[in-house]
């Protein structure tokens, strides 16, 4: 166990040696996923700094709050884009090319080097500026939090972006079986622009049950948000962390059972 | 055509180009589908947030709860009607690999191409959009609100029309961008993310502050579906005469520059990897 996870993080270091290597060929689209993104989390602050100037809180949070809920998301995004977004794309085109041969012949997790041999540097400056959100959503909270809340939000953030992982190999894996997955990602893109524009806070009913436990997206900067202020109770950290286990379980059952579906389309 | 209007060679050229061009939409059923999700998405959007917003208010900004969600069922729906988006898309993807040239050497001009596949698009869709924006109506159950006076309604369809023309002009001169910068990809999603705040598809744009509201008016943004909603919801009809000024100024300035930037790039252009 120990020596695989050694080896693991020696591949990764390689992948992201390579990835260095094969980026300083294309320079001027280096920052690009920098500035589309970035440009999206302030326009999004824009408009909730726009909608707060009208009324004085949303579902109970303050503009605070939904700031370092941007914030969050953008740190979550982030971290997604510069890890593993760019491998986990490339799925899809992998299996109806065949060209996944190549990874199944390898002595390593077919999944772990598609995820992280795109890894993309170009995306550290949006960390940058999902910090620079999150201390100015604190700020202007006026939250004052405890190294546990800290410690908690962190724990929440790693998970959650576990999550979002899961969700795109989920949905990308889905390749395996069906022709095109294009679209289904449109769904994807939809639910991630819903739960980015309306905090899980703002969730009642069937729309609670939907974006919480079906297609997880609500809660992913939710709860890092509520961990921060102090709101969930012991009962919600084994909840929620008991939502990204079972979705980390599925992944890996579709994965596997994808690729004993798996025919090699070149061969 | 029908009998009535005499139809040019020119005229049958460009209403056979929107005939193929709704027929190609055919191929591409499940966009459609796919496309009505997204509007379902906005509407979803609207109706959450709003919905919080609104528990224990009558109004924000003037807005009643009903004229906020009529706001974006009708924005939703003009919004996704504009087609022309993917015009800049297709046209930097095509420059760069070189398929562009067909558009030079068919006898039809770039830009009226372009317009007859945005029209050919908008008229396939028009059905799918208008169900998943509506439909919203029956399952919110909220009052739908609609001006009735009808010089408001010819006025705001009006504007309607010549903002379609203009984004078409719009999204055309930034796909002729290709030919100088090669790759303008990116600047597009950057656009689009601006775009999607100043043309108030986001929010209504009269929570902004006034001054921001002043400058946006002497943009074209503004009167594409923004003001057009707002007058179809009785409100801003004050402002028709110079939405009309100022939408005909920047499609006369930018039917003057396309042809103008499309001639000067055209000969500097190699058509690498045909």
């Amino acid at each position: 166990m120990k020596s695989s996870i050694l080896k693991n993080i020696r591949i990764f270091f390689m992948l992201l040696k390579l990835r260095f290597a094969r980026l300083t060929e294309f320079r001027l689209s280096f920052f690009g996923p920098f500035f589309v993104d970035s440009s999206l989390f302030v326009i999004q602050v824009l408009i909730f700094k726009t909608i707060y100037a009208h009324v004085e809180s949303i579902g109970g949070w303050g503009q605070g709050q939904m700031l370092i809920f941007i914030g969050t998301f953008s740190l979550i995004n982030a971290l997604n884009m510069i890890l593993y977004f760019f491998g986990v794309i490339t799925i899809p085109d992998k299996v109806k090319s065949g060209s996944l041969d190549l990874y199944l012949t390898k002595p390593v997790s077919p999944l772990f080097r598609i995820s992280f041999e795109n890894i993309d540097p170009g995306s550290l400056p949006l960390l940058v500026t999902s910090f620079a959100i999150i201390g100015y959503g604190i700020t202007t909270a006026g939250i004052i939090p405890s190294p546990a809340h800290i410690l908690l939000y962190v724990y929440f953030v790693i998970i959650m972006t576990v999550l979002w992982y899961d969700m795109e190999v989920i949905l990308r894996s889905l390749s395996f079986f069906i022709i095109s997955v294009d679209n289904i990602t449109k769904i994807e893109v939809a639910c991630l622009e819903l739960s980015f524009t309306v905090p899980g806070i703002a969730l009642r009913g069937f729309f609670k049950l939907l974006f919480y436990f079906i297609l997880p997206y609500g809660i992913m900067a939710t709860i890092p948000v509520q961990a921060l202020s102090g709101q969930p109770s012991l009962n919600g950290v084994f909840l929620f962390s008991g939502v990204v286990l079972v979705f980390t379980l599925i992944t890996a059952l579709i994965w596997k059972t994808g690729l004993h579906h798996y025919n090699s389309a070149s061969s | 055509m029908n009998g009535c209007i005499p139809e040019s060679p020119v005229m049958k050229k460009y209403l056979e180009l929107i005939k193929i061009n709704v027929k190609t939409q055919l191929i591409w059923r499940t966009d459609a589908f796919f496309s009505m999700i997204s509007v379902c998405a906005k509407m979803l959007f609207a109706y959450l947030l709003w919905g919080i917003i609104f528990e224990g208010k009558e109004t924000v900004a003037g807005f009643s709860y009903s004229m906020m969600i009529s706001y974006y069922v009708l924005n939703s729906f003009f919004s996704s009607m504009d087609m022309s988006g993917s015009i800049s898309y297709e046209m930097d993807d095509k420059i760069r690999n070189g398929s562009f040239s067909k558009y030079m050497i068919i006898p039809v001009l770039p830009q009226a191409y372009f317009l007859c596949q945005t029209i050919g698009k908008a008229l396939f869709y028009v059905v799918f959009t208008f169900t998943a924006s509506f439909i919203w109506i029956f399952i919110f159950k909220f009052d739908f609100i609609i001006t009735a006076n009808a010089l408001h309604v010819v006025s705001a369809f009006t504007l309607l029309l010549l903002g379609y023309l203009f984004m078409q002009q719009f999204h055309y001169y930034l796909g002729l961008l290709t030919f100088k910068f090669k790759n303008i990809f990116l600047f597009l999603m950057i656009k689009d993310n601006i775009f999607s705040l100043i043309s108030g598809a986001v929010i209504p744009l009269v929570l902004l502050p006034h001054e921001v509201i002043s400058v946006f008016k002497f943009l074209p943004f503004y009167y594409i579906s923004y003001l057009p909603t707002m007058i179809l919801l009785g409100r801003n009809s004050e402002e028709v005469p110079q939405a009309f000024i100022t939408m005909l100024l920047w499609i006369l300035v930018l039917a003057v520059v396309n042809p103008a930037t499309y001639k000067y790039y055209r000969t500097k252009f190699e058509g690498a990897g045909i």
